[in-house]
């Protein structure tokens, strides 16, 4: 059975041994979904002549997906695209019966804001030479769609299938690159009076972070396990005062938060999403992550990795971007089949022919073709050549 | 100058000479009489030696595993000293020696196992106190690599019997 043509379908009629294998147009490419797959998860996401994709699809894995590419290849679009699409909720929450009128302008200023196009012109992110409408269309696990397009003239964009939209309603979390624990105090107003240069994520960040922590006994387990690492690694605690006032207490001493290191502040983001219960394993939407990596130490780094993996076997769907080799091989080594860990590897590059956006995924860390992070260590092989060997053997 | 090894057949174009060091074969001249382990291959250039060691893992991912790729390191590290005292007993070492690994490993490993031997053989002049050199460079790549790198050189993967 093909995912492509049913990318939406229901998995509790299937076995975790059950195995989908694509009859791909350029990949070979095989899934090995849990059972069943969750409902909040994003399924599919195709772009059509959207910035710089003239036509891309993906596949998402339930659990975790770690998109890499090089620079300029459309990963942090690619998670802005899926992120929006899941933010309808952000409507359907207040008003359950909203129009379709709603839905399409509250979809605009999402991307609009995400993406700040040249003039907030929602036209201007149509692929540069692009004839056609541009299209983003994303199927969720439950058989929920949305499908958009505009054209460069739009002031809109024209919804042309949101079959069960409504209903997936999970809010979805997107942790940008740069941590925001040392800018948040007052950011949200300054964000809504004046024109900052800063995308929506950020100010979306800021608002989670600023909610109330649940109460202890309704935390998720492994949300609580994942507190307490986090806590111990960094040395301290983070305390909220709301408003964005955020300090790191050791002991009895309370220090600014940005007097401590940057990573333990990009650490202190997921402890708090975790304590407001923003992130909740079997309730949340998807996690889009860019670049967790960024001011992380190699410790840090694989609690990171451990405690993603732990959110993902207690149902997150978990979507990030690195460039980072160490984070990279951490999902590799510390993943284990046995927990039903699924890892799909998507490598965003641009055809050598074509010069168009590409994907290929993949859920075999040796099979990542091609692999930005692995041929940078063969530059560095070769350089440590050219100093050992000389022109020897050439 | 084709040699075979371990699977591998290599042509040294430019060699004076290129032999199995680690030979087990008493019939054959190069037969070493030693239980000791040794690099598998010797190749003597204009200038220098090359000291070559082949290993075709049918499992690369253990050596993901702390415990296994110290103990490859430690085991590649004292086929070098030790080839290099046997090469001394033969009065062979005349040339400065570069020690080559090809292994079938991810190339983040090659890269730190590489790091590992220069440190530990060690390559270059330790300090003030040492005069000369056990080994003038070591480099640890796999064959895709090697056959980029190395096009006098060339090795091919000979078919499983």
């Amino acid at each position: 059975m093909s995912l492509y043509h049913t990318p939406y379908i229901r998995a509790d009629r299937f076995t975790p041994a059950d195995i989908y294998e694509r009859p791909s147009r350029s990949v070979t490419y095989l899934f090995l979904f849990p059972n069943p797959i969750p409902s909040f998860m994003i399924a599919t996401l195709e772009l059509k002549n959207f910035t710089g994709f003239s036509q891309l699809e993906i596949n998402f894995s339930p659990r975790i997906n770690v998109l890499i590419g090089e620079n300029g290849t459309g990963k942090t679009k690619l998670l802005k695209a899926a992120y929006a699409l899941c933010s309808g909720i952000s409507v359907f929450k207040s008003k359950p019966d909203v129009g379709k009128d709603e839905i399409e302008s509250a979809l605009t200023s999402k991307l609009v804001r995400l993406f700040m196009p040249l003039e907030d012109k929602l036209g201007k992110l149509i692929r540069y030479g692009a004839t056609e409408n541009a299209q983003l269309n994303a199927c969720f696990a439950s058989g929920e769609k949305v499908a958009l397009s505009f054209h460069t003239n739009s002031k809109s964009v024209a919804i042309f299938d949101n079959t069960n939209y409504a209903q997936y309603h999970y809010e979805p979390v997107f942790i940008p690159t740069k941590e925001v624990l040392s800018f948040m105090k007052g950011f949200n107003s300054l964000y809504e009076k004046y024109d900052l240069s800063f995308d929506q994520t950020y100010q979306d960040i800021c608002l989670l972070l600023d909610l109330p922590e649940m109460r202890v006994e309704r935390l998720h387990e492994k949300a609580k396990w994942a507190i307490d690492a986090i806590e111990t690694l960094c040395g301290g605690r983070f305390i909220f005062y709301g408003g964005g006032n955020v300090t790191f207490k050791t002991g009895n001493v309370e220090y600014s938060a940005n007097s401590i290191a940057e990573g333990f502040r990009k650490a202190g983001m997921l402890l708090r999403l975790l304590e407001t219960g923003a992130i909740q394993p079997g309730i949340s939407g998807p996690i889009f992550w860019d670049e967790p990596e960024s001011n992380l130490n190699p410790k840090l780094m694989r609690l990171i990795v451990d405690i993603v993996l732990e959110l993902s076997r207690n149902g997150q769907q978990i979507v990030l971007a690195t460039h980072d080799y160490v984070l990279l091989k951490w999902f590799d080594l510390l993943m284990d089949k046995s927990k039903e860990d699924y890892v799909l590897y998507h490598s965003l590059y641009r055809d050598k022919e074509t010069d168009e956006l590409r994907l290929h995924s993949t859920n075999n860390y040796l099979a990542i073709e091609p692999n930005p992070i692995d041929e940078t260590f063969e530059t560095l092989i070769n350089s440590e050549l050219d100093r050992t060997m000389g022109g020897l053997g050439r | 100058m084709k040699i075979k090894c371990d699977g591998f057949e290599f042509n040294f174009t430019d060699a004076l000479n290129a032999f199995i060091f680690d030979e087990k074969d008493k019939n054959n001249p190069h037969y070493h009489n030693l239980s000791h382990a040794m690099v598998d291959i010797i190749v003597e250039l204009q200038e220098y030696y090359l000291f070559v060691e082949v290993k075709d893992f049918p499992d690369p991912k253990i050596y993901n595993d702390h415990e296994h790729f110290n103990h490859l390191r430690e085991s590649l590290k004292y086929k070098y000293r030790d080839s290099w005292l046997y090469r001394w007993c033969e009065d062979k070492t005349e040339k400065p020696i570069k020690y080559l690994c090809l292994l079938e490993l991810e190339k983040g490993l090659l890269t730190r196992m590489t790091k590992e031997l220069r440190k530990q053989i060690p390559i270059s002049i330790a300090g003030a106190r040492w005069c000369k050199e056990i080994s003038d460079g070591c480099a640890v790549l796999n064959i895709e690599i090697w056959n980029q790198r190395f096009t006098a050189w060339p090795v091919t993967r000979l078919p499983k019997v």
